[in-house]
């Protein structure tokens, strides 16, 4: 009970972002406007807000990869394969905001399932296996902090981004609540 | 002023000697935020409690401390002494640079920017800018 009233919660809470985001693009747009700029022109990300896309696009793979080999581990948990899916769509979308922002990502190698040479998504990745071994309850509580935490990464990364960022991020939040509902189910299905 | 390539030996060597005061004397502050939760993860599964302080640490200079000091000595406990070779370093722009090493012959890289107080890693510095 408690959980399904923190995913309401938290889905109130993107509502809400969503509407400062919208009179933030607005007040953008107009302020824009008033210097005689093209209204429909791309807007710009800073150089924080394109580290941060980089490194959300980065952090995205963690959990496919993850999904990938618990699914691999627990193969009559479908949870585990359908939100891997999801993951890669995920990925996608991260992926294409790279492109349209001009965000350089060739030196990221999305094939290698596991790897990771960035040090502490490494250290994220071989802590989930580690606890995603000990048991299928063990590895669907992997699976429900990971939504956690890209929930609140992705909130994080939304404030002050333009509309169509924020946008994506909201979508990629949404199917993320999603998957922390099936997560939650999968999970009580297990106790 | 300490090279980056000078500070992934000293990283990696504080680290797993669990001296989280010279980690965090590597890196920029979000990073080092970023360390404590990566490297906290496995306590955090383990320990309900110390879940809670890592969620907090950013506020509350108590609940820093007391992450700092459980974790430092998991970190200390895990025996871990790996052998890091630097193979490259590539500057990005004036003031990022990547550097590739192996970790036990794993492929690995460090983000590293220039700061007010010298190279530090900052894992958000991984774009391309030049």
């Amino acid at each position: 009970m408690n959980k399904n009233k923190n995913v309401k919660n938290r889905r109130n809470f993107l509502s809400k972002m969503l509407v400062v985001g919208a009179s933030g693009a607005t007040l953008l747009s107009t302020s824009a406007y008033a210097r005689g700029k093209k209204r429909n022109a791309t807007p710009q990300l800073t150089e924080e807000q394109k580290d941060t896309l980089f490194y959300i696009y980065q952090e995205e793979k963690l959990a496919r990869d993850t999904y990938i080999k618990l699914g691999e581990v627990y193969t009559n948990e479908n949870t585990f394969a359908s939100i891997q899916i999801s993951e890669q769509r995920h990925i996608d979308s991260a992926r294409e905001l790279c492109t349209k922002y001009g965000v350089d990502i060739s030196h990221v190698n999305e094939d290698s399932v596991g790897e990771f040479e960035l040090p502490i998504l490494q250290e994220h990745y071989d802590t989930f296996m580690i606890e995603g071994d000990h048991s299928l309850l063990d590895a669907l509580k992997v699976g429900e902090h990971i939504e956690v935490m890209d929930i609140d990464d992705l909130e994080t990364a939304a404030v002050g981004m333009p509309s169509d960022v924020a946008n994506v991020f909201n979508q990629l939040k949404e199917g993320s609540l999603n998957h922390l509902e099936a997560f939650e189910a999968a999970i009580a299905r297990a106790q | 002023m300490l090279q980056p390539q000078d500070i992934i030996g000293t990283y990696y060597d504080a680290l797993y000697r669990g001296d989280l005061n010279a980690v965090k004397a590597c890196m920029t502050e979000v990073s080092y935020f970023m360390t404590l939760e990566s490297f906290g993860l496995r306590l955090s599964f383990r320990d309900d409690a110390f879940k809670s302080l890592l969620h907090k640490v950013q506020e509350d200079d108590a609940a820093l401390k007391e992450v700092e000091a459980l974790l430092s000595e998991d970190l200390l406990s895990r025996e871990y002494t790996p052998k890091i070779e630097i193979q490259n370093i590539e500057e990005n722009g004036d003031k990022r640079l990547t550097i590739y090493y192996t970790e036990n012959e794993k492929p690995k890289r460090l983000y590293f920017s220039k700061e007010d107080n010298g190279w530090k890693i900052n894992y958000y510095a991984g774009r391309k800018v030049a």
